[in-house]
């Protein structure tokens, strides 16, 4: 008498091969390192207030310059200046905000300048409003339909900074025919350098 | 009906098919396969099979367009002067400019070091070459390139350089030329990056010594090769300089005895 061995069933190797290959469609079908990788982007409009869980973001005003002026030099575009306007409170503590890059509608990025005043990057202290001023040179066709994506995590390498992370994704608000008109316009902003924000620059919500 | 055959291709062909059989049929598989590898070598050596294959770069011609990596560059003029926006040059030398039309072709930003690198400074023309390390512990009056135990900031075990080879010595002792200082002609602020479909006239300046009173400089244009990702340090995604594509002189006019005006000297 043999005691302890089992005998191997259809039903029961049907089973062991139903669970690896139900296994191997699970692991094959789901994006696993998508789900895990992707920004939580938070989208909104000019004026809106994000709530980005580490900070609270809003862009309170986007404008078009062919030249920056601040106190120590002035800027020429090649092509024009987009320059939007934002504030950043912070939520949870200290925090930097590295990433600040416009996207056009046909998914080409354009990163901000430094020069004349404007912030690539913004550092604030919890609990009240940091204004900034981002400045973006892009060419005529990039205007019309273009979203600004401002976050913690900076944009570099495929937005490596903003995995599983939070980013504000804001619509310009710029139609096509807004596009000719304002690249049409010659207008002159004189910058602000960052500090704190007043009710007036914090947004509609203040 | 038979037709006549040149027979003296036909008898080299079987005098060499004989050679063969001879020479193969004691032959295993593996040493007949070593065999041919070893005839086929042989076979293309005359024809050059090893010479180094030497990269014909077109040439630059000054309002020419033409494509390096993520750029499309027209080289529009050279010029040496004296001051250039913030850039000033020591007693004895000049600054020298070579101003580019440039677009960014692709989809996403670069930076200007980028262009930077695919327009090194011209050799040969009296360039002011970067301060060594050593040139700086000379003047700082340390004793860094005295101590051979500190080695001069040589890592332990670090891998020594390429261009330390015996073959590359001469190249070796040749000063390392700075790379440009990149200054946007439209308001002679600095560039550093430069975005998608976005024309610039921008200038690439050096330091050059009043020694020099040629009237035109050699340009080289270095391509970029697009690294995903590099097997050696892993970064992602990056421009990596090669060889020389384009390579031409260019003339160099003269404004060195041009005074700013006053009111922009404020």
């Amino acid at each position: 008498m043999r005691h302890g061995r089992r005998r191997i069933t259809w039903k029961g190797s049907l089973l062991v091969v139903g669970g690896v290959v139900a296994g191997c469609a699970l692991v094959t079908t789901v994006p696993q390192e998508t789900v895990v990788e992707t920004p939580f982007v938070v989208e909104g409009a000019v004026g809106e207030t994000l709530d980005l869980t580490y900070a609270d973001l809003t862009v309170t005003e986007v404008r078009v310059a062919d030249t920056l002026e601040s106190f120590s030099e002035a800027a020429q575009a090649g092509g024009t200046f987009v320059v939007v306007d934002a504030t950043w409170r912070a939520t949870q503590g200290a925090t930097s905000f590295v990433g600040a890059e416009i996207t056009d509608a046909e998914g080409r990025t354009f990163w901000p300048t430094d020069q004349a005043g404007c912030s690539t990057s913004a550092k604030a202290q919890p609990g009240y409003a940091w204004h900034v001023t981002y400045c973006f040179d892009v060419p005529k066709d990039a205007l019309a339909g273009a979203t600004v994506r401002l976050a913690r995590g900076g944009q570099t390498e495929e937005h490596a900074g903003q995995r599983r992370d939070a980013a504000g994704v804001v619509d310009l608000g710029i139609s096509a025919e807004d596009a000719k008109t304002l690249w049409e316009a010659t207008e002159t902003v004189t910058t602000e350098s960052p500090g704190y924000a007043t009710a007036r620059a914090e947004g509609s919500e203040e | 009906m038979k037709h006549a055959r040149n027979g003296s291709p036909d008898i080299a062909f079987r005098v060499g098919r004989r050679v063969v059989s001879a020479v193969a049929d004691d032959m295993s598989t593996m040493q007949r396969v070593g065999a041919g590898v070893v005839a086929a070598l042989v076979a293309v050596t005359p024809f050059g099979a090893w010479s180094k294959v030497e990269a014909q770069a077109d040439p630059v011609v000054a309002g020419t367009a033409i494509e390096v990596g993520p750029f499309d560059l027209t080289v529009v003029r050279a010029v040496k002067t004296g001051d250039l926006g913030y850039l000033t040059p020591a007693p004895g030398n000049h600054m020298l400019a070579l101003v580019v039309d440039v677009t960014n072709t692709s989809d996403v930003p670069e930076y200007s070091s980028t262009l930077g690198s695919a327009i090194p400074a011209p050799r040969g023309v009296d360039v002011v070459p970067q301060e060594s390390l050593t040139d700086l512990a000379t003047n700082l009056d340390t004793d860094l390139d005295t101590d051979p135990g500190a080695g001069a900031g040589t890592e332990p075990g670090a891998e020594p350089s390429p261009s330390a080879s015996p073959e590359d010595e001469s190249e070796a002792e040749e000063p390392e030329l700075p790379p440009a200082s990149i200054v946007n002609v439209a308001d002679a602020t600095t560039m550093r990056i430069l975005n998608p479909g976005v024309t610039y006239q921008v200038a690439l300046i050096w330091q050059q010594s009043d020694e020099f009173t040629g009237s035109e400089i050699p340009v080289e244009v270095v391509g970029l090769d697009w690294i995903d990702e590099s097997r050696l340090t892993l970064d992602n995604g990056y421009w990596l300089p090669g060889e020389v594509a384009f390579q031409g002189d260019v003339p160099l006019k003269d404004n060195t005895d041009r005074t700013p005006a006053p009111e922009d000297q404020q």
